[in-house]
């Protein structure tokens, strides 16, 4: 086949214009029928996702009258905030702590989360400016050691890790929840390194020169420039802390006093007791689980760019 | 093992973009002496490596000697007694029975085991739909962002309100489930019933993090590799199958590595789900929703571990076990991903 009659197939279709308009016909249809198909699955996946949702929001706002007459899932509920104000005024903790245990969860599950996750970060990149920007004797040796430890899964001694904590005598403090995280994970360094790794080194010994000591280096110049990997650490954190269950529950041996959201939400069916309560403890899973949302909605970007740089920094 | 270190080490090796060659020489040349700078370098570097040391290597050290030594772990003042590798037999033989133990641990551990397994298992079903959802989305249709963003709200959700949220569906007087099919059953007093709960929740909330995941491992896959593939006739599903699938296989055994290790450890959704009951019932309904880390949990709990020593060091077994069985199962995964790359070279 010449040049000359290529084109012509392809342009215009003069070469075989029947066979040709057939198929992009039939290609056309089932394009339309593979559409139809492929956006029924996502509805239907949708459906899945978002159905339960819709369960534990309707009964949110379900009256405890109309819960109790019908003693069946009411799927349109007569409007009512009344779970909501009882997650804070119906607390039976609430009158012995002075404050609701969900706002008194709330703000132990910041500060909780907080001192770690922002100390972690700043010794991580302090560890990852070495790596990257400093030299002493042996880094490449370190490093290697480093990256190793990071990769043993020690997720199996996340529980057993208790009888260690018990022995120093930190249990039923918050301890446990927050020194480990002061000094950093070898994890996040690695990922923090990479980035460094972009940022030449030359502007930093201009700076040096200048008279900028290292940690105003670091502070000034290296945060600043990596700002999104910074962020993307700290979002990935921040969702793990405030939804973490499990060493909270540990550690913290069931005191009262820093209850953190998740342990007072894996408790309403016995802070809220009574028939047709649920409602009151559907509406605390969605106060729990609000605000993670809304900040979502107003940063999707930033959330699914820092769980999937900050998952996958192994 | 040794192979991906390799690799990660040549990989932070590689000289960053931009940066001259002479440049990344001239540094390789450099002597590096031990000077004040270069301890204060040092010591910045060390500090992830210290408190890893502190916390997980005394806990590592600890639970270690705890498998062949009694620790009363309330009281350290107690001297370690050596237990004649009791905490074995106590975990393994379900016929070692000695009088003073009234709790069955062993049977209670293979229990967990056969569940554990099967939630591990469940994570090839949140792989399959987060392969599946995101093949769809990077066909870049209308609403393709919007439904990526709608799917990764369940995973931002936490496991206790998730586990909430399955519960109040499965309810058995007001539950979602009964009302849609007419059926009357507790759904959460059903032993047969509460594992698949377990496994429902946790692939409602896994898939999210895989398409986020897959979206750049789909956006880079060569597109001339599907023209060439239209052109000698392929279909959809050969594309897919031929194309689709090598290019992102890296994301998806990062996938399994990491879904099979946190389905090894799954705790939350299982003791929310199926929490507690009466008597032996430690995992729920007869037991069908313990896992091997509520196991752990449990014996080394306040009210257990009290009645005797040698809990904490089944605790410990177990312990060792699950972290032989992550190990393992991220090797094999290994394995197969080697195999499988140099087939492709």
């Amino acid at each position: 086949m010449s040049t000359e009659t290529l084109q012509a197939t392809q342009f215009d279709g003069a070469g075989a214009p029947a066979p040709a308009a057939a198929l992009a016909a039939k290609r056309k249809k089932k394009g339309i029928v593979g559409k139809i198909v492929g956006y029924t699955v996502l509805a239907i996946y949708c459906i899945f996702l978002f159905l339960p949702m819709y369960t534990i929001l309707a009964t949110s706002f379900t009256s405890q009258r109309e819960l109790t007459s019908t003693m069946s899932f009411v799927w349109w509920p007569q409007f009512t905030v009344q779970p909501y104000i009882d997650v804070f005024e119906q607390d039976p903790y609430a009158w012995s702590n002075g404050i609701s245990s969900f706002a008194l969860g709330f703000l132990n599950t910041l500060w909780i989360t907080l001192i770690p996750l922002v100390t972690g970060l700043i010794v991580s990149g302090l560890s990852a400016y070495s790596f990257s920007k400093l030299e002493f004797p042996g880094k490449e040796k370190l490093f290697v050691v480093e990256v190793f430890v990071s990769m043993i899964p020690l997720g199996a001694f996340g529980i057993i890790s208790y009888i260690f904590y018990s022995m120093i005598g930190w249990t039923g403090t918050v301890l446990p929840l927050i020194v480990p995280g002061l000094f950093g994970s070898v994890g996040t360094m690695f990922f923090l390194r990479m980035y460094f790794d972009g940022v030449p080194k030359q502007i930093f010994e201009a700076a040096r020169i200048d008279g900028l000591g290292q940690f105003g280096c670091f502070f000034r110049m290296m945060i600043p420039l990596a700002v999104p990997a910074f962020v993307a650490q700290f979002i990935f954190g921040f969702v793990g802390g405030y939804n973490s269950y499990m060493g909270p529950l540990l550690y913290l041996n069931g005191q009262d006093e820093y209850i953190t959201l998740q342990l007072f939400l894996s408790r309403v069916s016995t802070v809220f007791t009574g028939t047709g309560m649920e409602n009151v403890h559907c509406a605390a899973a969605v106060l729990g689980m609000l605000p993670l949302i809304v900040i979502y909605c107003f940063s999707q970007k930033l959330f699914i760019n820092g769980i999937a740089v900050g998952g996958g920094k192994e | 093992m040794t192979d991906r270190l390799k690799t990660i080490a040549a990989e932070a090796d590689i000289p960053a973009v931009g940066e001259p060659a002479a440049a990344r020489g001239r540094n390789l040349k450099k002597k590096r002496k031990w000077t004040p700078q270069s301890v204060f370098a040092f010591v910045l570097a060390l500090l992830p490596l210290v408190g890893f040391v502190i916390f997980s290597g005394f806990t590592l050290v600890i639970s270690f000697t705890a498998m062949f030594f009694n620790i009363n772990i309330y009281d350290l003042t107690d001297p370690f007694v050596w237990n004649d590798f009791r905490a074995f037999w106590l975990v393994f033989d379900p016929n070692y029975y000695p009088n003073e133990f009234a709790i069955n641990v062993s049977g209670y551990f293979y229990k967990s085991l056969g569940i554990t397994f099967w939630i591990a298992c469940a994570q090839l079903i949140s792989l399959s739909i987060a392969i599946g959802i995101s093949w769809l989305l990077s066909k870049k249709w209308r609403g393709s962002n919007v439904f990526m963003v709608l799917f990764f709200v369940p995973y931002i959700c936490s496991g206790v309100a998730v586990s909430l949220m399955w519960r109040w569906v499965f309810n058995g007087n007001f539950g979602l489930i009964n009302a849609l099919f007419g059926t009357d059953v507790d759904w959460l007093n059903e032993p047969t019933a509460v594992p698949w709960i377990i496994i429902l929740a946790i692939v409602w909330q896994a898939p999210g993090y895989g398409i986020v995941m897959y979206r750049a491992a789909f956006a880079a896959v060569d597109p001339t590799l599907y023209e060439a593939a239209s052109l000698d006739g392929a279909n959809e599903w050969q594309k897919f199958r031929y194309i689709t699938l090598p290019s992102i296989s890296p994301t998806t055994f990062y996938l399994l590595i990491a879904g099979v290790g946190a389905g090894l450890l799954t705790y939350d959704m299982a003791a929310l789900i199926a929490p507690q009951g009466w008597g032996d019932n430690i995992g729920g309904p007869e037991n069908m929703g313990l896992t091997l880390m509520r196991l752990v949990y449990w014996l080394i709990g306040d009210s257990v571990v009290r009645t005797e020593d040698a809990f904490a060091s089944c605790a410990s077994v177990i312990s060792w076990v699950l972290f032989l069985f992550t190990g393992i199962a991220s090797m094999i995964l290994f394995r197969i991903r080697n195999r499988r790359m140099k087939d492709v070279n």
